[in-house]
């Protein structure tokens, strides 16, 4: 399925297919090199001679952490390749349920944080069941990876623009500067320090994935007051459309 | 004559890590201080309300992919700054990105160098900084001086 009109594709940011594979091309050989370089020089250096116990240790953790972190940027290719090759038929998808089994999956993390999750009813949209419960997961577990000091509040919902409902979470997190909205969605981008902020950067490129192979749009908001809304918009069944 | 003085710009410690390893392995006598972003280098640069300034490098090694600012972002600010627009930049980057070498050469990087993804790729890479940045090259003093 894909966005049906290419002018407003363009300006709600939805990357065009050689835009994506341009944007693929650059995370892997840029982004995979960095964790390859490390696991391929620091296996080379534990091996020279009288190097000092400290030194080795370090050198064995820099391996660990590089084969650590090309697993997961794999497995986010991967994610994103398998996205972009369900060619299962799409059907009416409650949101609200796809939302239930993301808050299922991640019930053990929005606990540890004591993450409240306020909830209106949502719309059920055209697309396929499971890539949209992945796509509530990906956005929940930003918002409360990214939260601010105190617990995370998440408001889930929907808003009305120009014209069109669009899905919307918002958090009061720490927020994305409205400069970095494009670098935040691509494959691999880090905005923060892995030390403050571990993970490999694909949880939004893979909701923004999600969004696109259904035909629909995402936006990222900055509210002035702090956090970030990330909205989306998926085609309605038939029955539910408005007329133009 | 005292060393030259070296800010390495990189956010990957164990990129970082390997740099200094090789610097080391080579003898080679040079001061290096790392920032782990462009908002710390510029604040390294510059100094804060908290830390005074550091001492002013002589060269810069920058990576491009860097969190809170990037190298792009950060090469504009320093060429832009009378205070530190003398101070030659080489971009030290995983990216082979054409947009990424046309960028740093109109941001007046000095140098574009695609890191290695083996030992013997940059230990040629350190020597040829070396040969050229760390003894051929003469450098400009801060303006105002001299």
């Amino acid at each position: 399925m894909a966005e049906d009109d290419p002018t407003r594709a363009a300006r709600e940011g939805v990357p065009s297919a050689a835009e994506e594979l341009e944007q693929l091309y650059y995370a892997v050989s840029h982004d995979l090199r960095a964790p390859l370089r490390a696991v391929l020089n620091f296996s080379q250096l534990l091996e020279r001679p009288g190097l000092s116990p400290d030194k080795a240790a370090k050198y064995r953790a820099f391996v660990l952490d590089g084969a650590r972190q090309m697993e997961a940027m794999i497995e986010g290719l991967l994610t994103l390749s398998r996205l972009g090759r369900d060619d299962t038929p799409v059907e009416p998808v409650s949101l609200d349920q796809a939302l239930d089994q993301a808050t299922d999956e991640l019930s053990s993390e929005l606990e540890a944080s004591a993450a409240v999750v306020e909830r209106a009813p949502l719309p059920t949209v055209l697309g396929r069941p499971a890539p949209l419960a992945r796509l509530w997961r990906e956005l929940l577990h930003n918002a409360v990876r990214f939260r601010g000091p105190r617990p995370p509040h998440v408001r889930v919902g929907t808003v009305e623009d120009e014209g069109r409902v669009w899905c919307s979470i918002r958090d009061h997190g720490i927020g994305i500067d409205p400069a970095d909205h494009d670098r935040a969605r691509q494959l691999f981008a880090r905005l923060h320090h892995r030390s403050e902020y571990p993970g490999e950067g694909v949880g939004l490129a893979i909701a923004q994935r999600v969004v696109t192979v259904h035909g629909g749009a995402l936006r990222l908001h900055s509210p002035p007051e702090g956090g970030l809304e990330v909205r989306f918009a998926l085609p309605l069944p038939a029955s539910q459309e408005s007329p133009a | 004559m005292n060393p030259v003085r070296l800010l390495l710009v990189e956010d990957n410690d164990a990129d970082a890590e390997l740099v200094l390893d090789v610097f080391e392995a080579q003898k080679i006598r040079v001061e290096i201080q790392r920032a782990i972003d462009g908002v710390d280098a510029l604040e390294q640069l510059r100094g804060t309300d908290e830390t005074p300034a550091g001492p002013r490098p002589d060269l810069i090694l920058l990576d491009l992919n860097l969190p809170r600012m990037d190298g792009r972002t950060f090469l504009a600010h320093i060429k832009q700054d009378p205070a530190f627009a003398s101070i030659p930049v080489v971009v030290l980057t995983s990216s082979e990105a054409e947009q990424d070498i046309v960028q740093s050469y109109k941001l007046a990087a000095a140098s574009y160098v695609a890191k290695p993804v083996d030992l013997k790729g940059l230990h040629r890479i350190v020597h040829a900084i070396d040969e050229f940045w760390l003894t051929v090259v003469r450098y400009s003093p801060p303006e105002g001086t001299g």
